[in-house]
């Protein structure tokens, strides 16, 4: 239950992000941040995969509300929740599945950022290319500049908040 | 008793996963015009680069195709040419044949001398040293030694004013003698000793160095005197007649003494 209401804080507070200081801290249009991709990112893993993809749906249903176009941010969540499973498998094989539960209490900046940066920068290469409907180097630029930007904010919030939460 | 398998099937979260990626995608299609706008872009592109294509085959083949259009275009007015009914031009007779009728008509010539006169004006007049003491009244005609100058517009006891013919509202009867066509003088652009001669059918062959007399249904000049001579033709096809530009005999900056007709009777 604890972890329930700490991914549903982390969705919260990256939504008020979002909303109130995202716009005015962005680097013209080049680096915006999008540091609610946490939120999937941060969804328990050893839930069961129907409320998953529930609470997974729902967020990116709100955001859509909030931040238009229509159905890309849930379409973009959707793909960050889906994989990240298969990228925590690849980066550590051997992790044995009830550790799943503890992930955020092990993992060091250097694993967080192995974990998070590449499913950022996946969710923005859609997200991005979409909205623009252009691969162009400009758009790329923005992918990348963009996902740097979201992750360091996913950074600290991890360490300001998720690091010492689970440290107690 | 358990759920049918398709439906187990359509249940799984992967099956779950990709159904509701698709609906985020409808919506997204759905309500946002940039990748359908895209896309008609696109295709438009595409298309208009096949026609390209095709056209830059095809072109020889379009070129021939069109000069032999063209040809036949060409015959056909050819022969609709041929069956229209040109307008015969009216008879022209020559001068004499109707005999010279300059003799009912007695003139008295006044010799005035210019005492003023303008240039450069779209209204130009002079001043003569003759007026109502020796006859002269209102619509006499003047002529110089060769050729028309003016018409008297008003008159005191000793002076009279000529408007000149070189003046935007003094038009005069003229006609081709060669040819018997009456036109009306003009003169609105301020181009000196320089005559329009307007109404010249487009029927009538009129060529540079021909003659140009007044007519003798002026009702100012009596006919057959010398205006001047056809310096170039400006038709306008447009209107259906030709624009004579005459340069007058008389040189209005040289003008000396002139003579006012005034009939005799």
């Amino acid at each position: 239950m604890r972890e329930g209401t700490a991914f549903l804080n982390i969705g919260f507070l990256t939504l008020v992000f979002q909303l109130g200081l995202a716009r005015h801290i962005s680097v013209h249009s080049y680096a915006v941040p999008m540091p609610y991709v946490m939120y999937w990112l941060y969804l328990p893993l050893s839930w069961n995969p129907y409320w998953g993809l529930v609470a997974a749906s729902v967020f990116g249903v709100i955001l859509d509300i909030l931040f238009p176009p229509y159905g890309l941010q849930s379409f973009c969540g959707l793909w960050v929740w889906g994989l990240r499973r298969f990228w925590l498998r690849a980066l550590h094989p051997t992790l044995p599945e009830k550790a799943e539960a503890t992930l955020f209490q092990r993992f060091s900046s250097g694993d967080f950022f192995a974990y998070g940066f590449p499913l950022t920068l996946w969710h923005h290469l859609w997200y991005i290319s979409l909205v623009e409907w252009s691969l162009g180097f400009h758009t790329l630029l923005r992918i990348g500049l963009s996902s740097l930007y979201s992750f360091f904010w996913e950074w600290v919030i991890f360490e300001l908040l998720l690091h010492r939460y689970h440290a107690r | 008793m358990g759920l049918p398998l398709w439906l187990r099937l359509l249940a799984r979260p992967p099956v779950l996963w990709l159904f509701l990626q698709s609906a985020a995608l409808y919506f997204f299609f759905t309500y946002n015009p940039t990748p359908a706008h895209r896309l008609e872009r696109w295709l438009l592109g595409l298309s208009a680069s096949i026609h390209e294509i095709f056209y830059g085959l095809a072109r020889p083949w379009l070129a021939l195709s069109e000069v032999e259009r063209l040809r036949k275009m060409n015959e056909e007015l050819l022969n609709a040419l041929a069956t229209i009914p040109f307008p015969s031009p009216p008879l022209s007779y020559p001068l004499a044949a109707w005999g010279d009728f300059t003799a009912m008509q007695k003139y008295r010539f006044i010799a005035a001398e210019v005492v003023y006169q303008t240039i450069h004006h779209r209204a130009n007049y002079a001043i003569l040293n003759k007026g109502g003491q020796d006859g002269v009244y209102p619509g006499l005609s003047v002529v110089g030694h060769r050729g028309i100058v003016g018409v008297i517009a008003e008159t005191t006891a000793t002076y009279s004013v000529m408007y000149s013919v070189l003046h935007r509202d003094v038009h005069v009867a003229v006609t081709l003698p060669r040819h018997q066509a009456v036109g009306f003088t003009t003169w609105s652009t301020p181009t000196l000793n320089e005559l329009h001669v307007e109404y010249i059918p487009l029927y009538i062959s009129v060529e540079v160095g021909e003659e140009v007399w007044t007519s003798s249904n002026s009702l100012i000049f009596p006919g057959r005197i010398r205006v001047g001579v056809v310096e170039r033709i400006e038709s306008d096809f447009t209107q259906g007649f030709h624009e004579v530009i005459v340069r007058t005999y008389e040189d209005w900056q040289r003008l000396g003494t002139v003579f006012i007709l005034c009939p005799a009777s």
